[in-house]
């Protein structure tokens, strides 16, 4: 990382893009047009990528952004321009105020989980010279990591791509 | 990679390969029942192949890895692959004329069911998070389009649903994942379980400092407790169930149910296996048990649909067959008689049987009489006495009443609560039993008692004829002989704990 | 910046993407929900392989390319099957609204009887 002597830019930077992504989120759920939904959903997708180059996930950042920018967003917003007849409201079920509770249950109880527990962090762990390298640019070995030690993994995905498709073309098929 | 490691998954291979086939002999055949065979055959195909890896034809004995640890050929994986495999064949083979008439996509229709059965194979065995999530998500994808390719207008609708907490529980398992990843930093079953040994020496250790563990175990449980229709998400069940095509449902219930619980018992016993973290998993599945027994079994009570009493029955089941899980007693496997996880796999053979031979028989029938309520079924006995005695004895198996196998893998799982020092689970299970008693012995009083009120003619085809018998002799068999199972499953488990 | 920062805002996303899937009626909402799920998760996974480097060591006491990069992988995969899970929803949300005209969630229980 080019900041990684200036800790305290980083800090800044990741408490702005932190409060951004958080934002967006409740952006999301709150606005009352779904269209303006899809663009937040957009942006706060941007925000969750710098947030993994902060977090030197450099490759991860990019394919976040032509994934979920660039396909799954746009794929949103297509859908919602395409159901354009139903009203456009963001509305609540009747589950709005019972949610709230387990939501919040749910929360703490994550919170608590990870401020009680002792993460043993090694912020400045000692990487030997070719670790950096992994660490700095990591593209290359995602590569070999994926056709070696994941490989079968990356085969299910690849199966999993053919369900979706394959099932996609048949819903849409089905009044036809 | 080496040869043998293709081997050791030639059987997901060839069900996969069979799946794309079907795909595209879709678009060049027009008689699609040969679509149906191929299915089978490929089934069947790759059924050799497993029979022929644990006898140690195409390796040399099972237990071995592959393709970097991420899979693991044991006698676990062996024993649900089998049970998987032969639902399989039983819910495509059964389900042949409702194809042809009932979906309209036949060759996507089966090409996806064989795609999620490959999922549930590499779920069974795969010893690696990211490869068990990839698995699990391979399992549910396919299943929300099967979902929604009946013709009844709810299915959709169900679909939809179905879509919808099916990823909400696949993103709460992954969360449980990404702990225990978090938790150990790594990937691997075997190095997550040797970073838990040497971190925690004593058990109070374990409970009291790690939290890390801790809530990535129960987003786990909370997550699988979806694939298996338990409490808390078991609402998608009903509504399911009643919307998707029947096939589909009958196939839910089974192999859906037993590949969640192969993955819960191989995370139980292999990563955390040894480390006496037994009481609060206990408790954890002890209160799912309870919920889920006592929420499936009152529901039921009510209903006056079928397929939806049968869904809330298999709810019910999900709650019998968590108390042979809570039943945790990792350093006492291979000394007690009846283990917990012993009887779950014999539990879950029989009610593959048992609910199988339910759900197919009410494929056949419910053609016939053209509803799914239960008033249809009125005076089935004088129409088809064979179909009747055959769904009696489901139905029996179901309610747990000897010489079925419903009655033996309840005693099991019974004894193992017993033996565990969960007597009052035990006893809340009994009480459940006797509850459902009412819904079972309803079906029973209108199968055999009621008048007839319609004057159709029960015509049920031939190979679900063939199949129901087979899964009835099967029901009796095992219910005389559960030591054909038991001896195997008590090998099975024995080989995925790590100690 | 620390691994308990990343993990609670992971947290706190997660959370918000469960209540929206839970109170939502537009089900393209409820997909837009789940996405932030997904994204949450991977912030977590990222996180601790940033900053909780293995405990346990695949290959004896080297670190090597699996140890440090396993979390970036399950990350990959969580971002393409969170694309294809997408796909297949608003697949299946275009072809209830082509049958419907329709594509509210309206509770859990709409298919009784």
């Amino acid at each position: 990382m080019v900041f990684a002597d200036l800790p305290t830019l980083v800090d800044i930077v990741f408490w702005i893009i932190a409060l951004f992504t958080v934002c967006g989120s409740v952006a999301i759920i709150s606005v009352n047009n779904v269209f303006k939904s899809a663009v937040l959903l957009a942006l706060t997708m941007v925000s969750v990528a710098i947030l993994y180059f902060l977090l030197s996930a450099d490759f991860i950042g990019v394919i976040q952004i032509l994934v979920y920018v660039g396909a799954v967003s746009v794929l949103i917003a297509f859908a919602v321009m395409l159901v354009k007849d139903v009203p456009r409201s963001n509305s609540a079920n009747n589950l709005i105020n019972l949610s709230i509770i387990p939501s919040t249950i749910f929360l703490v109880i994550i919170a608590f989980a990870i401020g009680a527990e002792n993460w043993i962090t090694k912020t400045t762990i000692n990487y030997e010279e070719p670790l950096n390298e992994i660490v700095v640019s990591n593209v290359s070995w995602i590569g070999e990591l994926l056709i070696r030690e994941y490989f079968i993994s990356f085969q299910i995905a690849g199966l999993i791509l053919l369900a979706a498709l394959i099932g996609a073309l048949a819903l849409l098929r089905r009044e036809g | 990679m080496s040869f043998q490691d293709f081997l050791i998954i030639s059987p997901e291979i060839v069900i996969s390969f069979t799946a794309i086939s079907v795909f595209l002999l879709d678009l060049f055949i027009n008689n699609k029942k040969f679509l149906v065979n191929v299915s089978i055959a490929g089934l069947l195909f790759s059924f050799i192949l497993t029979l022929g890896l644990s006898n140690g034809w195409l390796i040399e004995s099972p237990g071995v890895y592959a393709f970097f640890s991420s899979i693991k050929l044991d006698e676990f994986s062996l024993f649900f692959k089998v049970l998987i495999i032969l639902s399989g064949v039983a819910v495509i083979g059964s389900s042949g004329e409702y194809i042809s008439s009932n979906i309209e996509s036949k060759g996507e229709f089966l090409g996806l069911l064989l795609l999620s059965i490959t999922g549930m194979l590499l779920l069974v065995s795969s010893v690696e998070l990211i490869t068990v999530w990839v698995s699990l998500e391979l399992t549910a994808i396919p299943l929300v389009a099967l979902v929604a390719l009946g013709k009844n207008d709810t299915s959709l609708e169900a679909s939809l649903k179905f879509l919808i907490l099916s990823a909400v529980s696949s993103v709460v398992i992954l969360y449980g994942l990404v702990f225990l990843y978090g938790y150990s930093g790594s990937t691997y079953f075997n190095d997550i379980f040797s970073y838990i040994s040497s971190t925690t020496s004593s058990p109070e250790d374990l409970i009291v400092l790690n939290y890390g563990l801790l809530i990535g175990i129960i987003l786990l449980v909370l997550g699988i407790s979806f694939k298996l229709a338990a409490f808390p998400f078991q609402m998608w069940v009903p509504d399911v169930y009643q919307g998707a095509p029947t096939p589909i449902t009958a196939y839910l219930s089974v192999v859906s149910k037993a590949a969640g619980f192969a993955v819960l018992l191989r995370i139980i016993y292999s990563v955390l296996g040894g480390n006496d973290f037994s009481v609060i998993l206990s408790n954890l599945f002890s209160i799912i048990a309870v919920f889920s027994m006592t929420i499936g079994n009152v529901m039921a009570l009510r209903q006056n649909d079928i397929k939806r009493l049968l869904a809330y029955s298999t709810i019910a089941h999900a709650g019998y067959l968590l108390i042979g899980v809570a039943s945790l007693n990792i350093s006492g496997i291979g000394e007690n008689l009846y283990s917990g996880p012993q009887g779950v796999l014999y539990y879950l053979a029989g009610y593959a049987f048992t609910n199988l031979t339910a759900f197919l028989l009410i494929i056949g029938v419910s053609k016939s009489i053209g509803t799914f309520e239960l008033s249809g079924f009125a005076g089935l006995r004088k129409k088809s006495p064979l179909t009747s005695f055959v769904l009696a004895v489901s139905v029996i198996s179901l309610l747990g009443i000897p010489p079925t196998v419903g009655f033996m893998s309840k005693i099991f799982i019974f004894s193992a609560a017993v033996n565990t020092n969960l007597t009052w689970l035990a006893i809340v299970g009994v009480i459940n039993s006797v509850i459902s008693a009412y819904y079972y012995l309803r079906i029973l009083k209108i199968v055999f008692v009621d008048p007839e009120n319609n004057q159709s003619e029960i015509k049920v085809s031939k190979s679900i004829s063939l199949i129901t018998l087979i899964g009835m002799i099967g029901i009796l068999l095992l219910g005389l002989f559960p030591s054909l199972i038991l001896e195997i499953a008590e090998i099975a488990v024995m080989s995925i704990v790590n100690i | 910046m620390n691994l308990e920062t990343v993990l609670i805002l992971s947290g706190i996303i997660f959370t918000i993407g469960l209540y929206g899937s839970l109170t939502k009626k537009n089900s393209i909402v409820v997909v837009m929900c789940l996405e932030l799920m997904f994204n949450a998760v991977a912030i977590a996974v990222i996180g601790f392989s940033r900053f909780r480097p293995p405990q346990v060591l695949v290959d004896s006491d080297v670190l090597s390319p699996l140890n440090v990069l396993s979390g970036h992988m399950m990350a990959v995969f969580v971002i393409a099957i969170g694309a294809a899970e997408v796909a297949l929803a608003l697949a299946l949300i275009i072809s209830i609204y082509k049958i419907k005209g329709n594509i509210e969630l309206t509770g859990l229980n709409n298919l009784k009887n």
